[in-house]
């Protein structure tokens, strides 16, 4: 029975996954190129010096490019020199991190951050709300889309729980409700995109909770770079150290060149910084890591969307693209409260952490879930189980 | 042209299918990018690649995969991915009725599972590569792969029954979705 069904399985497979055919000469030609000439290439390249590039490496922006140096080059002009108009507005006077300098905000919040008196609980809770902007195809209005998604991690163990929940769609400013009234305020939309390959229904009322993991079933969303929460506690909690710890752990953990894994540290700093159950000690150190790998830019005291008051530095997107992710900071507290990413200099979506805490009250679920969001695929959001169902 | 590029050329031809079809059944399949890179990074590391490459190749294309596509891009991606697998019109046609039934059966009940379900029935079933291999893949011992294997096809197989109660033949609710008021 058990052969039965994996064979089931193997007959189910899509056609276009078949895994042996031809692939387009096209493609072909193109990809053998791309992989045979890349390091030829990077020898050519050049970029500002950064402190900890290794000799005869690529430097980390040209991975997603194609085209030769001197493309590079002006992405990365862009990507450093220009401060583009946006919604959030400086308000005081930050420090310019450039390449080689070093984020005065992300050291600030170190100093502050430090300060936090030592909290304890069973579990480590973190909830945040990420929110999408998407313009509905056709309409002249946008709207915002949002999840919330909330994580409990048992103390000094690796067992992790975490839900994921589907809040819905509204038109995203004052300005887009008078459009979409005027549109006769439809409580579904369909959408197009480059996220959205085929199409998406996004509903008003959202879709509930699409996904619950717990310690058996293992963690869905999985982070960049895997530090166990029980790793934590053993980081060291000097800037330059606590680096090559994570250098070290990425290594055993990736199956990648050198300066990729460099380019990952920032990452795995990001994580600690924000997410994990870091100490206050540990977690200035991952600000004060962070505040000198290249790429990081510091924005200065805005306003974010949810109208507090915040201070911004801008990490550039690892890949060269042309979108970077801005953190923000409490300014009184030094603590993560939320995160934008932008592409082309405006905003693409946000992210508002609700909660960061240790608590003794445990996660309200325990079995796995599983549902596709909904208005996905024509009958199967109607075969999903009503609830709790594996 | 180099003995090297020549080697590799040749593991390119035998193994770049099967690269992509493993990324497009995990993240759709706008994957071009995530797959170029997986042989570039092939080609730097050219000297370490073990034999058979397939089970290393895949493992670094689920690095680039995770690295470059973000969970929540992925989820994304994946579901309008299993529209297209669920869309009756997608099956071949000249199968026969129950045939396509169950098929379709299979693809939506694999579509409710976990990623990490989904990904070793995948794994096993839509690449054949057996325990070993597929550890390889995910970075795990073979042991842990067996358990894992195991366990997602107990789960398939409750999610081949769970689907297969609550679907009817052409149910009509879905569609109507899109225009159905809150």
């Amino acid at each position: 029975m058990k052969q039965d069904l994996m064979r089931r399985l193997t007959a189910a497979r899509p056609e276009h996954l078949d895994p042996v055919g031809a692939v387009d000469p096209a493609v072909r030609e193109s990809e053998l190129g791309t992989a045979m000439r890349r390091d030829e290439e990077a020898g050519r390249a050049t970029e500002a010096p950064r402190r900890r590039r290794l000799p005869g490496t690529r430097p980390a922006w040209a991975t997603a490019l194609v085209a030769g140096a001197t493309a590079a080059a002006t992405v990365v002009a862009l990507a450093i020199g220009t401060e583009p108009g946006d919604g959030t507005r400086p308000a005081g006077p930050g420090g310019q991190g450039g390449p080689g300098g070093e984020s005065g905000i992300l050291l600030a919040a170190a100093s502050t951050v430090e300060k936090t008196p030592i909290t304890s609980g069973a579990y480590w809770y973190v909830a945040k709300r990420t929110t999408q902007l998407h313009k509905v195809p056709g309409k002249d209005y946008t709207l915002r889309r949002s999840h919330v998604h909330r994580v409990w991690v048992a103390a000094g163990t690796t067992k992790r729980w975490s839900e994921l929940v589907d809040t819905g769609a509204r038109p995203a400013t004052p300005a887009d409700r008078e459009a979409w009234r005027a549109d006769g305020a439809p409580r579904s939309w369909r959408l197009t995109g480059p996220m959205t390959p085929r199409t998406e229904t996004l509903l008003y009322k959202g879709g509930g909770v699409i996904q619950r993991d717990v310690p058996d079933g293992k963690g869905n969303i999985v982070p960049l770079v895997e530090i166990s929460p029980a790793e934590v506690s053993t980081l060291p909690v000097k800037p330059s150290a606590l680096r090559t710890r994570l250098l070290e752990l990425i290594d055993e953990d990736y199956n990648a060149p050198r300066h990729e894994l460099e380019r990952m540290v920032m990452s795995a700093a990001v994580d600690l910084a924000t997410e994990l159950p870091a100490s206050p000690e540990l977690r200035a150190a991952a600000y004060r890591l962070m505040a000198s790998e290249p790429g990081v830019r510091d924005i200065g005291r805005v306003t974010d969307h949810e109208g507090r008051a915040v201070d911004a530095v801008a990490i550039r997107d690892r890949r060269g693209g042309p979108g970077e992710r801005r953190l923000f900071f409490d300014p009184d507290t030094g603590m993560p409260i939320g995160s934008e990413s932008r592409t082309g200099g405006r905003p693409t979506g946000f992210m508002t952490y609700t909660a960061m805490r240790w608590t003794d009250e445990p996660p309200p679920f325990d079995e796995d879930m599983s549902r596709p969001p909904p208005g996905q695929g024509r009958e199967g959001g109607a075969t999903a189980p009503p609830k709790g169902a594996r | 042209m180099t003995d090297d590029a020549e080697r590799f050329t040749v593991m390119y031809d035998t193994c770049r299918r099967r690269v992509w079809a493993y990324a497009a059944a995990r993240a759709g399949r706008q994957v071009a990018d995530e797959v170029s890179e997986t042989f570039t990074v092939a080609w730097r590391r050219f000297g370490d690649i073990p034999e058979p490459p397939l089970p290393w190749l895949l493992g670094v294309a689920r690095n680039v995969l995770r690295d470059t596509v973000r969970a929540e891009i992925r989820r994304a991606s994946f579901s309008a991915e299993l529209h297209d697998w669920v869309d009756p019109g997608a099956v071949t046609e000249g199968d026969i009725a129950d045939e396509v039934a169950d098929r379709l059966a299979l693809r939506r009940a694999l579509g409710t599972l976990g990623e990490d379900d989904r990904e070793v029935l995948i794994l096993a079933a839509w690449q054949g590569l057996g325990p070993r291999d597929a550890a390889r893949v995910v970075g795990c011992t073979a042991a842990t792969m067996r358990v894992r294997l195991h366990r997602a096809r107990r789960r398939l197989a409750a999610a081949v029954e769970n689907t297969a109660a609550a679907s009817r033949p052409h149910a009509g609710s879905r569609v109507r979705l899109a225009g159905e008021e809150a």
